[in-house]
């Protein structure tokens, strides 16, 4: 003898429209592809990696960098994570292909293309109150007999690092032009920075 | 004078070409470029290099990608028919048990508005053979448009149709097409729609995409495709009343342009459209003898 009630129950499931059956699978399978995200989304994270080799003092392209998921745990502190954060920005030292880009590795906006970033050493009184992105007039000052004055106006400073002997190095970015004058400069003269009024410095 | 050239370029091309296949396709393509780029954070950076190129390289660009616009939309319109079918429940091979599940759960339909003496709803909504009704709404709407010229009066609509439209003013012509166009819309949107969150669901799983643009993606191309299918539904409606009242109408306009007398009756006209298809079918001479050519 039929069960009276597999039967009911029988009938009762072609009385769910075929577009019922749609949305609810859809929503069942979205949330089910949520979930699995959700969960890689906590153990895995997206950093920016450098995709190819990469010299100190470089402006980043938007083919150097790239977004790569990996472990939670394998991403170090101050990891960037975003692309925009680091590209046309300069690199302050060298990365090799794959490495993770961290935030203190990461300088200002890059200027204008045909620049070259400088070191210059500067008196600890005159790079006090710099800070990396301002932009400062360079003035040159040849020490000695001969020799004239520069001025480089305008000049973004890159970086700035303690040297071993105590003094106070600036990496500045120069046009590629006035390199000479900088040579002329290095090691018998005097560089000075000066504030540029409303630069942010 | 923008609005006239708009008018002008809209007149020559196709408009229903336009609106049913080109927009839809533009869309579509649009977004799926959208979500494979941002899947992988990378829609900034195209940004990017988009704005970097110059003009000439962009209009270049830009170009080629209306071309393939075109291309991909020339495909969406030679496919609506495949679309409306599917639509309707033409399925088989493994779509076969859902099949069986949608017309086993219309023939319960049926038999409920049979038993509640819901004629309306019937001459709409559904044939009137339980042996026509399909697996889905859309479907049965249609088949029972299908099915109304034999029901009522015994003429065989895949005959008579292509012998009937020429014959029709242009104003019923005009009519029929803005029906078509309408249904034919709301399908491909649904289509385009349901194809949108499948491949961009799959992909954003793939590249491990952040859970909102998955979700976003997915249940809102769903959430769009079922409502426009709903939609179809009362499209399709006026588009079968719009077709059952043609044939009401200029159903003997066949007759009278074949040269053959009006059927005196209903039975007559029954007898009539039975020799009709006798002689589409199968060569078989129509009994009546053609009157004298007017002078």
């Amino acid at each position: 003898m039929a069960n009276p009630r597999a039967a009911a129950h029988r009938r009762a499931w072609p009385r769910i429209s075929l577009t019922m059956c749609t949305a609810v699978a859809v929503f069942v399978a979205g949330a089910a592809g949520g979930t699995w995200l959700g969960i890689d989304g906590a153990r895995t994270e997206r950093v920016v990696v450098v995709t190819r080799d990469l010299s100190g003092f470089r402006a980043v392209s938007a083919a150097d960098v790239t977004l790569r998921k990996m472990a939670r745990s394998a991403v170090p502190p101050g990891a960037m994570r975003s692309l925009g954060s680091v590209r046309g920005h300069y690199v302050l030292r060298p990365l090799h292909a794959g490495q993770i880009v961290v935030q203190h590795a990461v300088g200002p906006p890059a200027a204008a293309p045909g620049l070259v970033v400088v070191p210059l050493s500067v008196g600890n009184d005159s790079a006090a109150w710099i800070r990396d992105g301002a932009l400062v007039d360079l003035l040159l000052a040849p020490t000695g007999p001969g020799g004239r004055a520069v001025v480089i106006r305008q000049v973004l400073v890159v970086d700035q690092r303690k040297t071993a002997a105590g003094g106070h190095l600036v990496f500045v970015a120069v046009p590629r032009d006035r390199e000479c004058a900088i040579a002329r400069v290095a090691g018998r003269g005097r560089a000075i920075l000066a504030e540029v009024p409303g630069s942010g410095t | 004078m923008f609005a006239t050239a708009i008018s002008t370029v809209t007149g020559v091309l196709d408009r229903r070409f336009l609106r049913n296949s080109f927009a839809l396709s533009l869309a579509f393509i649009v977004l799926c470029g959208v979500v494979a780029l941002a899947g992988n954070g990378q829609l900034g950076a195209a940004i990017t290099i988009w704005q970097s190129w110059r003009a000439p390289v962009q209009l270049l660009a830009a170009a080629a990608f209306i071309a393939t616009v075109w291309v991909v939309a020339a495909v969406v319109q030679s496919q609506i028919r495949s679309i409306t079918q599917a639509f309707e429940g033409y399925w088989s091979g493994p779509l076969r048990p859902l099949r069986r599940y949608g017309e086993k759960r219309h023939w319960q339909r049926l038999d409920k508005l049979r038993s509640q003496q819901q004629a309306a709803q019937i001459y709409a909504r559904y044939p009137l053979s339980r042996n026509e009704v399909r697996a889905t709404r859309l479907g049965n709407i249609l088949r029972a448009a299908e099915c109304y010229p034999r029901d009522r009066y015994g003429a065989d609509s895949v005959l008579v149709w292509p012998r009937l439209y020429p014959l029709l003013p242009d104003n019923i012509i005009t009519g029929i097409g803005q029906a078509r166009e309408s249904l034919e819309f709301l399908l491909v949107l649904s289509a385009l729609a349901a194809a949108f969150g499948t491949v961009s669901g799959i992909y954003l799983i793939v590249v491990m995409a952040p859970v909102w643009l998955f979700l976003v993606c997915v249940w809102g191309a769903f959430a769009v495709a079922i409502l426009a299918y709903r939609s179809s539904l009362g499209a399709a409606l006026l588009y079968a009343e719009v077709l059952r009242s043609t044939f009401d109408m200029h159903r003997l306009d066949i007759f009278s342009n074949m040269r053959l007398p009006a059927p005196a009756n209903a039975a007559a006209e029954r007898q009539r459209w039975t020799e009709f298809s006798r002689l589409v079918l199968r060569n078989v001479p129509l009994p009546q003898p053609y009157p004298p050519p007017p002078p």
